[in-house]
């Protein structure tokens, strides 16, 4: 017996326009079809990605968690911690511009967030960047100290 | 709100975000720029200059009491 062949659901407008298979607005109709469906797989692909990211992103928080809970972590660990941030901030941002552009995605229907929480997650680990390479003197902390809670060391 | 409670204030707001479920991050964040904005009001510092000076100084000590305070809660 030969194997069952994949049944390819016909798209809206083959179904609406009911044309005859060998005429040529068959097959630009079905070059049009194929092009939908395409889009339309690249934006489930796209939100599958967003989410393999924000896993990547939870990976990172529990890491944080981790360092942030070791009395004396030790610097590669640290290190470690923060080269990984900046690879996921470079992907998230990455992310973030393809969601962009595919503005008419229902993130939020799909994953249960938006876009503003993925762009807020992106955020904070460019906030985990930034502070990895910032170094505050004693005396830029005594100043923000005065001015912002009114305060003397 | 002296110096201590108004660190603790922006300490709490920090906590909060980067604590947040995925689908409250957003908000979470929106309180905490706002909070920050007026912390910053009429000084040269920014909202980064803030995160960064509580992240480095105190947000380890707070992550840990907070933390224990979870958990003792929970028993």
């Amino acid at each position: 017996m030969p194997p069952p062949v994949p049944v390819v659901p016909l798209t809206q407008p083959e179904i609406e326009f009911n044309l005859p298979k060998d005429s040529d607005r068959y097959f630009a109709n079905q070059l049009i079809s194929q092009v939908q469906r395409e889009l339309a797989q690249k934006k489930r692909h796209l939100v599958k990605i967003t989410d393999r990211w924000m896993v990547c992103f939870d990976y990172l928080k529990q890491q944080e968690e981790q360092l942030l809970l070791a009395t004396n972590p030790l610097k590669e660990e640290k290190d470690l911690f923060e080269a990984s941030a900046a690879v996921v901030y470079g992907l998230g941002l990455h992310v973030l511009r393809q969601l962009r552009q595919a503005e008419e995605i229902d993130v939020r229907g799909a994953l249960g967030y938006d876009y503003a929480d993925i762009e807020s997650c992106v955020a904070e680990l460019g906030d985990t960047v930034r502070q990895g390479g910032r170094t505050l003197t004693p005396e830029w902390a005594a100043q923000l100290e005065r001015e912002v809670f009114g305060e003397c060391r | 709100m002296n110096a201590d409670e108004k660190r603790r204030h922006l300490l709490t707001l920090l906590y909060d975000w980067k604590t947040a479920p995925e689908n409250e991050r957003a908000a979470a964040k929106r309180l905490l720029d706002a909070a920050l904005d007026e912390a910053r009001k009429d000084t040269p510092f920014s909202r980064e200059d803030i995160k960064d000076y509580l992240m480095a100084e105190h947000y380890k000590q707070y992550f840990v009491q907070r933390k224990r305070s979870e958990n003792a809660g929970m028993h």
